[in-house]
């Protein structure tokens, strides 16, 4: 592989919502050169590939951003850092406003007023969003994007200084010098088996393409993550999988079981209860479900077309070709689990700059824990923190000596890794090999079967967890058993690297938790009541191989 | 696997291969565009707002509507046209403007 080398000052690994705003926000507050590296074009990666419907987070007239902390913790049954919650309450109306000056557009009324849905939500056209943020970043001059390069670990000696990649058209081994990284790759998909089966399995809700990058190059640097047992569990549209809020909050749908019962109030309306109550009407016989849709006007079921348009284009080819919602009740269904800061509260373990626990590592979006109901504004709200963040920390810390040697090593080290994978099949003649795929469906269903997957109702069970540990041990082993010819089948092995390293510490987190704290997103079989003593977070930090966990005490803030 | 590219359409400008944000489809020799593992698409559609020459379409798949139906996009601007054909050959087109907010 050819090596080549980038020097800058701030590396952004991820050039998603977050990573872009905080390249946008790095450029236009400072001098420093900042690269942005991602592993698609930034154009259309990451969750905003095909747009989002709403701005799901916004503090509207009459309310504070406290009740935004107040919302959000009560939904994850107070398991969230309400520290991190407030600081990004506090920017969501800033970052919406600034985000409606770079050309997003936002309903607003006949007096200038943007239309909110609910308390809490702005209508919008979110089709182009990614394309906006990609020519914001672009404008400024000390910014330099790097695409297609996939980053798979760390740089670091007693401090983070950048990261290690390939080019994943190019072909070429590439190490990036930093004095400070902000990683925002996004969360994990794919770790479990998904809705659709193998031909579809990419119809999925959130992004395949997130595949844990982020958590797993922390987790191997020594990172203490949190929260990764609250696992994120859509409820959306049977087949299409995609998202229900513009029909149950837009149209007000409410969920409907096969006997023609509304049942949505019987379990509550968290976002863990609704996904539960859906969980438990089909086991008690009264599935399939549904989100009551019939009865709508013409005008309304047109509209819900554009609006699916520009997020989820295939529901409206479904609708339209068949029935549509004015005609049918839309069936729901529950996803696979997900690992998602931005919607629940799993990731880095960070301090009010979302620096991680690794110095000069800062983390933002979906990749960083604490936080859920984060959303669009959310991750743009935190990208903003880091890009200060890491401006206070680049002043704070002077220029420190690096170990060149540690550092020299562990980058031949990573290129001969990389050079190993690709050369396997020449070196060993007849030695046994596996198509990366192969491992992928085994992890799938290794997680699905034993760690709480929609195959047990996203239960699980203490056994359960040693035996998907034993095996998920194995298939890391495996990973040098694998066939690659080229850096496009390397990115499909760290991306299989980084869901299994991300699986075993879920695997972990799951185990410590011995209560149910949410239904279905964490139901433990063997303790399923809440308990007092997991009034705390659950963290880990992977040591010599072995994760240590470590419960923290809840971190409050006053009403104000 | 939904997207279906039309070899004969295409010009081999490489648009749809930079934009997926999967690194989803490659270039044969003759530079031509083409999913390397179809199950590995998101229908995020993105290659087909790239394309220059309509010659990406996505194609309804039998696990998520039995009826069927197929769809292609006409960019430009600020404006896409959507059009969407059902399998007994009724078309509907809708058309989009990222000007124009969702209204729900
Ligand atoms: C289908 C869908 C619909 C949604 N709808 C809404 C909505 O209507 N309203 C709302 O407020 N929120 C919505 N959300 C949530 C919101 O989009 C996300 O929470 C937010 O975009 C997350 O931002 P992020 O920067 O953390 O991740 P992303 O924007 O996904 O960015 C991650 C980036 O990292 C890159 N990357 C990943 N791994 C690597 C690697 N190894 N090397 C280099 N780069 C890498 C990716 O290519 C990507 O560009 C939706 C999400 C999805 C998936
Ligand atoms: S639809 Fe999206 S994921 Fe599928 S090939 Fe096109 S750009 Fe890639
Ligand atoms: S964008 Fe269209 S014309 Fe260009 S390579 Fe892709 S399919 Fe061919």
């Amino acid at each position: 592989m050819e090596k080549k080398i980038v020097d800058t000052d701030v590396l952004i690994i991820g050039g998603g919502t977050a990573g872009c705003y905080a390249g946008i926000k790095l450029g236009e507050s400072s001098d420093l050169n900042i690269a942005v590296v991602d592993k698609a074009a930034i154009k259309r990666s990451g969750c905003l590939a095909a747009g989002v419907n709403a701005l799901n987070a916004y503090i509207t007239e009459g309310h504070k951003p406290i009740d935004y902390v107040r919302y959000a913790s009560n939904d994850a049954n107070g398991i969230v850092r309400e520290d991190l919650l407030l600081d990004i309450s506090e920017r969501l109306n800033h970052v919406t406003e600034d985000m409606e000056k770079r050309g997003l557009t936002i309903l607003k009324d006949k007096n200038g007023k943007y239309v909110s849905r609910g308390w809490r939500n702005l209508k919008i056209n979110g089709e182009n969003i990614k394309p906006i943020l990609e020519a914001e970043l672009r404008k400024q001059k000390n910014v330099t994007v790097y695409e297609h390069i996939n980053i798979t670990d760390l740089r670091y000696d007693n401090r983070i200084k950048g990261a290690y990649g390939f080019g994943i058209q190019d072909g070429c081994y590439y190490v990036f010098r930093a004095k400070a990284v902000l990683v925002a790759t996004g969360g994990a998909a794919g770790i479990y088996r998904p809705n659709n089966p193998e031909r579809m399995a990419h119809q999925m809700w959130y992004s395949p393409f997130n595949t844990g990058a982020g958590y797993s190059m922390g987790i191997l640097a020594g990172a203490e993550m949190t929260t990764f047992e609250m696992r994120f569990i859509a409820l959306r549209c049977k087949d299409t999988i995609a998202p229900t809020g513009t029909l149950a909050q837009g149209v007000g749908a409410k969920q409907l079981n096969s006997e023609g019962e509304i049942y949505e109030e019987k379990y509550g309306l968290t976002t863990s209860q609704r996904l539960w109550g859906t969980v438990v009407e089909n086991l008690e016989g009264r599935g399939p479900c549904y989100l009551k849709t019939t009865g709508i006007d013409a005008q309304k079921e047109k509209d819900l077309y554009h609006a699916y348009l520009n997020m989820a284009p295939l529901q409206t080819l479904k609708w339209v070709t068949s029935k549509g919602p004015a005609t049918e009740d839309v069936e729901i269904e529950g996803t696979e689990p997900y690992i998602v800061g931005g919607h629940t509260a799993s990731g880095y373990w960070v301090d009010r700059e979302r620096m991680t626990t690794l110095p000069g590592l800062f983390a933002a979006g979906d990749v960083a824990g604490g936080a859920p109901q984060k959303y669009v504004t959310g991750a743009l709200a935190e990208g903003e923190i880091a890009a200060e963040g890491i401006l206070h920390y680049l002043q704070e810390n002077e220029y420190r000596k690096s170990n060149e040697e540690h550092l020299i090593k562990q980058s031949e080290e990573k290129q001969k890794e990389y050079e190993k994978h690709l050369s396997a099949d020449a070196a060993e003649e007849g030695a046994i090999r596996y198509e990366v795929k192969e491992l992928e469906i085994a992890m799938q269903k290794i997680m699905d079967e034993y760690a709480g997957g929609i195959r047990t109702n996203y239960r699980y069970t203490a056994h359960g967890l040693d035996t998907a540990d034993q095996k998920i041990r194995e298939l890391i082993g495996m990973l040098d058993r694998t066939r690659n010819k080229d850096t496009y089948d390397l990115l499909k092995l760290y991306e299989l690297r980084e869901r299994l390293i991300v699986s075993h510490v879920l695997i972990a987190h799951l185990r410590a938790r011995k209560e149910t704290r949410w239904h279905g997103f964490q139901e433990n079989a063997d303790h399923p009541e809440i308990l007092e003593e997991y009034n705390c977070y659950i963290n880990s930090v992977l040591e010599e191989d072995e994760i240590k966990i470590q419960k923290r005490d809840l971190i409050k803030v006053e009403n104000r | 696997m939904s997207i279906v590219i039309d070899k004969t359409k295409c010009v081999g400008c490489g648009k749809c291969v930079h934009i997926c944000p999967g690194n989803v489809l490659r270039q044969d020799v003759q530079k031509k565009a083409y999913p390397e593992d179809p199950s590995d698409c998101w229908s995020c559609v993105s290659c087909m707002k790239e394309c220059p020459v309509q010659a990406i379409s996505i194609l309804l798949p039998m696990e998520i509507s039995a009826g069927g139906g197929r769809m292609k996009i006409r960019r430009d601007g600020n404006i896409t046209a959507w059009e969407m054909e059902k399998t007994d050959g009724e078309k509907i087109v809708i058309t989009t403007d990222t000007n124009e907010a969702n209204k729900y």
